[in-house]
């Protein structure tokens, strides 16, 4: 073990019990004390199982068989257990929920320090201390429940603070909040380890926002593929995963590789402005006849008003994407459509009937809704036991069942569990449960939650392909980029009012929340996509040939 | 607001008038106390929506009691009208004593609802549950997450119907039962995992394995005292000459249990953050508290008859003695000084 190394892997394999090939692989790297590291990968392919072996949860929660040598702060985890662990790795789960012991702030910050054995006036002090570092200190009396998932999740972290960790291991922190939620726990993330030098290690889909902040990557391909370990722009170099700007910079052999705006700026000094914007446009269905119209929706939860005088018409084969910040009503707006909730006034139209006396499965027959959470949904024994379901509800034919599970790439999955499936994968299949009632209409509620870029491009592939098909889509996402690559449409929503209402290209440009990272480098509306991009011709971006970094 | 343990207090005092007498002026009295002190204190607690649940539960089980009563009793002087004898149960006459008797009972167990319902609304449930000996920490603990973990199981199973029903499923019998009932179980358990591994990882099983350690003597005075308090109680509800030798019995194996369990949570290596503090204010309602309580309890063992209320052969209007009604005051002290706290706390 080197001098400064405070985690080190040698060789090591890992199956879980009964797994027919290993999760890693005679697996060896090692973290240097204070620094930021960032596990990434596509999703399954075993970053929760490799942060899990830090702080010995793994094999000690899972069993499996184990071979090799795991180094952290000095110890050995295989051998201590989570229990030996827990003073020097604080960790950091995925599901802000499921986390949390106690439903008072102090007294959750508290609780790990109380096992311990940490005398009274020390807890407190420690207790102020996180509260201050973490900006949470308005939050201490607060009840966990009645938080935002960004306030849960920075308390998750505080958590895991007040026993002084040597490393924090967080997995996938913010794949269940919204853009600013995110951002503020990252922030914090950055700060903890440039003001205390707290070693930090993160499994993160979102590259875009924390490559910058990282000092080395690990990229698990998965599969049975060689990891590849060292300096995010090395990595990134190699990996097939990769933000857009990271594959626009690939594309046009930008080198050395930006991995930040700021570094992508140096490299454009303009575009052409030759090719029209019809160009990439392609068909556009603007005419197409109306199938969902709302005439001055109202809609309050117990005298809250979630939604206020929507109006809003939407065509045959539009993609509508429905952003806006948390709570500002894009659930509740969908959950309206398929009559889950009924407006308190105003009308809802479907195929230009109204809704107010159909019954939710009458609607569902042919307006297909996916619930944000999938696992909501999932309950039979196979992936394809859950199409056939769906069809029998809706008293369809059973013949043709499995064409959706080959539209969505799930053929191979079709006698697996779905619980057993990965996050994205269970998305994937709620999708497909749903998609098999052939609606005409699809209402998606956060749908890449939890899925990397390749699935992400993958299920945007699928939308246009259904969107050919004559199939109306309305999603309700944060994902910028996702909206970016298929929404023909933005409607941005705030406090229940429709605040801007604009083809897609018009609202995403030269907006600082709202641009894809592509259009961020180039402002121009012809360029939200790498796609983009490469359809106009890699030579309309005019560069300078590279400057030095 | 007030420390738990003042609550506690307050709780008991407020429980024993409304056990010990069915006389309904004194159970009236009780009744606008505890109203009065959830309106000054209680309407900002996070739980106050319970209050108003707890009233309703009462008023319709003062109803039902009423009716019950008042129809099945047929005995007392007073005849109100007669129902044809051959009809079952409720055949017979209708006296004005059943009704009455109804009634006080029905009052009693409202007053006693309300109490409950306002303790509820007022206590913190999680520095309650820090009141336990630290060597009953474990079972502490698995309250407080089964506290939070109902209300949690509830969205997810409005979750899974919505997501259910947008399939197109339907509830036809108990086979459809089936897709609601495997994702809420699977969920339930996933979330399970999820905390255990979580609680895992912040060195929780480190209580556990040490306080497993706790010796053999301990467990067995723990079962000597749990049975003087069996022998204790069962004494005294069945042995008449003996009732103070079963009281003592009583007392003896509670200190023994409280102690025990003491000396056991010294040695978990488990702190405590952040003590409750205990204010002016709270010796304040703990005295209160203490008069009502001794009050009550002294009349209830020597002078039972006060608090009495027979209404059967025939009903007569209650009995009032104004120095009892006067010893339920005290119960509203917590609206009164809570006035002057130093600090208001945050929603």
């Amino acid at each position: 073990m080197s001098e400064s190394a405070v985690i080190e892997f040698s060789n090591v394999t890992y199956a879980y019990p009964d797994a027919k090939t290993p999760v890693f692989e005679r697996l060896s790297f090692s973290i240097p004390r204070g620094s930021f590291t960032l596990v990434v990968g596509p999703s399954g392919s075993g970053k929760s199982t490799l942060l899990r072996c830090l702080n010995g949860l793994v094999p000690h929660f899972t069993g499996g068989t184990m071979r090799g040598r795991i180094q952290v702060a000095g110890r050995d985890p295989v051998s201590l257990g989570p229990q030996g662990m827990s003073d020097c790795v604080g960790f950091v789960f995925q599901d802000p929920e499921a986390q949390f012991v106690v439903d008072e702030v102090e007294s959750e910050l508290a609780f790990a320090m109380e096992n311990m054995g940490v005398p009274e006036m020390v807890m407190r002090r420690r207790v102020e201390e996180v509260l201050d570092q973490l900006s949470i200190a308005s939050l201490r009396r607060r009840r966990i429940s009645t938080l935002s998932g960004g306030e849960r999740q920075r308390i998750a972290i505080g958590a895991a603070l007040t026993l002084q960790p040597e490393i924090l291991v967080l997995d996938e922190p913010t794949s269940q909040l919204d853009p600013q939620a995110a951002e503020e726990v990252l922030t914090h993330l950055q700060k903890l380890n440039q003001d205390l030098g707290l070693t930090i290690v993160l499994a993160e889909h979102r590259l875009e926002r924390v490559l910058q902040y990282a000092d080395q990557v690990l990229y698990l391909p998965g599969n049975g593929q060689a990891p590849l370990y060292g300096k995010p722009r090395e990595v990134m170099a190699r990996a097939e995963m990769a933000p857009p700007l990271v594959s626009l910079g690939k594309a046009l052999g930008w080198e050395p590789l930006p991995l930040t705006i700021k570094e992508g700026r140096r490299f454009v000094s303009g575009v052409k402005k030759s090719v029209g914007l019809q160009a990439i446009e392609g068909s556009h269905p603007r005419s197409g006849s109306p199938i969902i119209e709302l005439q001055g929706v109202w809609f309050a939860y117990n005298g809250q008003e979630a939604l206020r005088g929507i109006d809003l018409t939407i065509r045959a084969g539009e993609i509508v994407a429905l952003m806006g910040r948390n709570g500002s009503g894009k659930t509740t707006l969908l959950k309206n459509l398929v009559g889950l909730l009924r407006p308190q006034e105003g009308r809802i139209r479907l195929f230009g009937e109204d809704i107010r006396r159909r019954e939710t499965q009458d609607i569902a027959r042919r307006v297909g809704y996916v619930p944000q959470n999938p696992n909501a949904l999932l309950f039979a024994d196979t992936v394809r036991d859950e199409v056939i379901f769906t069809r029998r509800s809706h008293g369809l034919p059973l013949e043709a069942s499995l064409d959706v599970l080959h539209w969505l790439g799930l053929d191979s999955l079709a006698g697996a569990y779905p619980r057993d499936l990965s996050t994205g994968e269970r998305q994937r299949v709620a999708l497909a449960a749903i998609i098999a009632a052939e609606p005409q209409v699809l209402l998606l509620d956060e749908p890449t939650r939890g899925m990397d870029y390749l699935q992400k491009r993958a299920l945007a592939r699928f939308l246009r392909e259904q969107q050919e098909r004559g199939l109306t889509t309305v999603l309700a996402t944060h994902d910028v980029e996702l909206a970016a690559q298929v929404a023909n449409r933005v409607v941005l929503l705030g406090e229940g009012e429709i605040v801007v209402d604009g083809p897609t290209r018009q609202v995403m440009t030269d907006s600082l929340i709202f641009a894809p990272q592509v259009n961020k480098l180039l402002r121009d509306p012809r360029f939200l996509t790498v796609e983009d991009v490469i359809k106009l011709g890699l030579s309309t971006v005019e560069t300078t040939g590279g400057s030095s970094l | 607001m007030y420390h738990s343990l003042t609550w506690l207090l307050w709780l008991v005092a407020a429980v024993v008038p409304a056990l010990a007498t069915r006389n309904p002026l004194y159970l009236i009295i009780l009744l606008l106390t505890v109203t009065f002190v959830y309106m000054a204190l209680g309407t900002q607690s996070p739980l106050a929506v319970s209050w108003g649940l707890f009233l309703r539960a009462g008023l319709l089980l003062w109803v039902t009691t009423f009716i019950f009563d008042t129809l099945t009793a047929h005995y007392g002087a007073t005849v109100l009208f007669s129902l044809p004898r051959r009809w079952p149960v409720i055949g017979g006459r209708i006296t004005l004593e059943a009704a009455v008797f109804g009634a006080t009972s029905g009052l009693a167990l409202v007053a006693l609802l309300l109490v409950f319902a306002t303790f509820n609304a007022l206590v913190d449930h999680y520095r309650l549950l820090r009141l336990l000996p630290s060597s009953l920490y474990q079972a502490g603990v698995v309250a407080s997450i089964a506290m939070t973990f109902v209300p949690s199981t509830a969205a997810s199973l409005r979750d899974i119907r919505e997501a259910q029903a947008v399939r197109g499923h339907r509830f036809r019998g108990l086979r459809d039962l089936l897709p609601l009932f495997v994702p809420l179980v699977t969920s339930g358990l996933e979330r399970a995992i999820q905390l255990a591994e979580a609680m895992e990882a912040r060195g929780f099983s480190r209580v556990v394995s040490s306080a497993r350690t706790s010796s053999r003597r301990h467990k067995l005075i723990i079962s000597v005292a749990m049975l003087a308090c069996c022998m204790g109680l069962f004494g005294y509800s069945y042995w008449r000459p003996g009732r103070w030798l079963a009281l003592a019995l009583l007392a003896v194996g509670l200190t023994l249990l409280l102690f025990t369990l003491h000396r056991m949570g010294r040695g978990s290596g488990r702190t405590r953050y952040r003590r409750e503090l205990w204010h002016r204010r709270d010796t304040i309602v703990g005295l209160a508290s203490g008069v009502v309580l001794a009050t009550f309890l002294a009349l209830l063992v020597l002078w039972p008859e006060v608090l009495a209320y027979p209404v059967y052969p025939r009903v007569v209007w209650p009995p009032f003695e104004p120095l009892v009604g006067l010893a339920l005051f005290p119960l509203i002290a917590p609206a009164l000084v809570a006035g002057y706290r130093p600090v208001r706390r945050l929603p």
